[in-house]
């Protein structure tokens, strides 16, 4: 009896659940783009995208125009997007290393990240493209160096949080050495304040470059869906059902080094997303990775779009990096987590 | 479906764990794996099983060398039970068992009418047809034994190969699941501490020792011998019950000479 009512629960869950995603996507988005500075109102945003459609509408005078089509859009839009990478990589990596402390952040591929991107920044060869390309060396090599830290235990051993956190201070070292030697003061002003996680800078081929990569990874994780499902009893058990172990980490660790990469070169290391995102989600809509996966984006993006919220208004006019607020909310879990597996 | 090795021979970290092991297994057969701790019972079913590349020698399905399968094709012909049961899942019972539908499943399409009757089947085969929505996590070492096998068997291969899969099950579960396997027509190969229950529900035994293939014959030929005490230091008596069941009995060496040896003493005494 228990268990069919679980199932009837289950199953009114699963219709609800799309409609109840878009809605909170949508809501929190349009909620967002009108909170903060401007005295934006919704009329406001139904004009600057009637324009832009080509529609009869009445245009605003020009500085509101480009405030909301220029900065605020973009930023809301990439918070949304940004949230959407890091919920999806947290979700894989997590499933990789059968660990639940697993995300991008505190494996170090977020530092190694910033590293790469820093390295472009003050060597002043800094193209978007040329930012994301060194992003995405900085994450592949911290990737290496774990797998190389690793080896012997294997990719799902229990020291991976571990090694990740060290993998992680020495690239943070390495991109403070970087900013110092470089000697240039505004340079390390807003390089130090997009380390630590920060949408001040959203512009639209950013939006644009981050939308298309997250699209992309997210569809190429639910292709191996069913596969993480099978990496969670361990790589004899996955390989024996049919899973091509060894294709199934490569593919999936360059896709997450990438994503995180190209959301770092974005916005900065963010941290905690990926941590928390997917928990909630396993919460609601079961751990299976065919529903996990396009939730947690979902999730992520909703997740990362109030955060910047807060952290334009908290102490306007002065604004708070994401990240903090991010990992305000992440650190508890974290330690939620130790305990529940009785490590601490 | 017909499983043959041919030289087996896995190494690692410069140790010899298989040595040239070489064996057949017919269509339907069960066979069981006996040995010491250490001799090389789940290696050599990892290697059968395509899950470690042999060093030497081949493994062939039905004639065919898994050499050149894909991870995919392999799990059409084989599916392979792990001893270790032990892994921290959020995922359901069903949704575990629904894993060995893997193979058959393109990435994009869910579980069918199909998959989901195959899944109902072995759950009420393994009787946890009650428990088929509970999480993972609140499973016992039994239960979770026998959803690791209904996986198992959700893979429909011709082949099934377990590692000591009675080690977490209560006696009526042993029984009941060496009686289904023995009697059905897949082929099974199966480690086993227990050797009344090798005995008594394997086709043919194969008792390794140290990595080496020592016997592969029947069970009253290989518990008869003295190989069994030559490998596993006890003494072993094939002996039947009062159904007609073969029942293994055993002894330490010392518990054999032990008596003699207070009779010396008490002649001692005596003397």
């Amino acid at each position: 009896m228990i268990s069919s009512r679980q199932a009837d629960v289950r199953t009114g869950r699963a219709s609800v659940l799309p409609a109840a995603a878009a809605v909170a996507l949508l809501a929190s988005v349009a909620t967002s783009l009108v909170i903060g500075t401007g005295g934006i109102g919704y009329g406001d945003l139904v004009s600057v995208i009637g324009v832009r459609l080509g529609l009869p509408v009445e245009p605003l005078a020009p500085l509101t125009d480009s405030l909301i089509w220029q900065l605020r859009i973009p930023r809301v839009l990439l918070a949304a997007t940004v949230g959407a990478a890091l919920a999806v990589c947290g979700a894989v990596l997590q499933a990789l290393t059968r660990n639940a402390l697993a995300d991008p952040y505190l494996l170090g591929v977020s530092s190694g990240a910033s590293t790469g991107a820093v390295l472009v920044v003050v060597t002043g060869i800094g193209s978007t493209v040329g930012v994301t390309a060194g992003a995405l060396a900085g994450a592949l090599s911290a990737f290496g160096l774990l797998l190389l830290l690793l080896r012997g235990s294997g990719l799902d051993s229990l020291r991976v949080v571990l090694t990740g956190v060290v993998v992680g201070q020495l690239f943070t070292a390495l991109t403070s050495l970087l900013l110092m030697a470089s000697g240039d003061a505004d340079t390390t002003r807003s390089v130090t304040y997009w380390l630590l996680g920060s949408l001040a800078s959203a512009r639209w081929d950013g939006v644009i470059l981050c939308a298309i990569a997250t699209a992309s990874a997210l569809l190429v994780a639910r292709y191996y869906a069913s596969s993480l499902d099978a990496l969670g009893f361990g790589a004899d058990t996955a390989a024996s059902v049919g899973v091509d172990v060894r294709r199934t980490r490569l593919v999936l660790l360059v896709v997450t080094s990438t994503l995180t990469a190209v959301a770092v070169s974005a916005v900065g290391a963010i941290g905690f997303v990926g941590l928390i995102v997917p928990h909630g989600v396993r919460f609601l809509a079961g751990p299976l990775h065919r529903t996990l996966l396009p939730y947690s984006a979902v999730a992520g993006a909703v997740f990362l779009v109030w955060a910047d919220a807060l952290a334009r208004v908290l102490l306007a006019p002065q604004e708070v990096p994401v990240g903090v607020f991010t990992a305000l909310a992440g650190v508890p879990l974290f330690l939620l987590i130790l305990r529940r597996r009785g490590e601490l | 479906m017909r499983l043959d090795a041919d030289h087996l021979t896995w190494e690692t970290a410069g140790r010899r764990i298989l040595h040239a092991v070489t064996l057949d297994v017919r269509p339907g057969e069960t066979l069981g794996i006996i040995g010491p701790n250490g001799s090389g019972k789940s290696t050599l079913l990892r290697c059968l099983a395509g899950l470690r590349t042999p060093s030497a020698g081949t493994v062939r399905y039905d004639g065919r060398d898994i050499a050149r399968f894909t991870a995919k094709r392999l799990a059409h012909y084989v599916a392979f039970v792990e001893q270790d049961a032990q892994v921290a899942s959020e995922l359901r019972v069903a949704d575990v068992v629904m894993l060995g539908r893997t193979p058959y499943r393109s990435p994009w399409r869910g579980s069918d009418e199909r998959d989901q009757a195959i899944v109902a089947e072995e759950l009420e085969r393994m009787g946890l047809s009650h428990l088929r929505d509970r999480p993972w996590r609140g499973l016992s070492g039994g239960e979770r034994q026998r959803a690791h096998i209904a996986r198992g068997l959700a893979q429909r291969t011709g082949c099934l190969l377990l590692d000591e899969p009675v080690n977490h099950l209560d006696i009526r579960h042993q029984l009941e699941l060496l009686g289904m396997l023995a009697s059905s027509p897949t082929t099974v190969l199966i480690s086993l501490h227990d050797l009344t229950l090798a005995a008594r529900f394997c086709d043919r035994l194969a008792l390794l020792d140290h990595g080496r293939l020592v016997a592969l014959g029947p069970p009253g030929e290989v518990l008869a011998g003295d190989l069994v005490r030559a490998v596993f230091g006890v003494d072993a008596r094939l002996e039947t019950d009062h159904v007609g069941h073969p029942i293994v009995t055993l002894h330490t060496v010392t518990e054999l000479e032990a008596p003699s040896a207070v009779v010396s003493t008490e002649q001692g005494d005596r003397a």
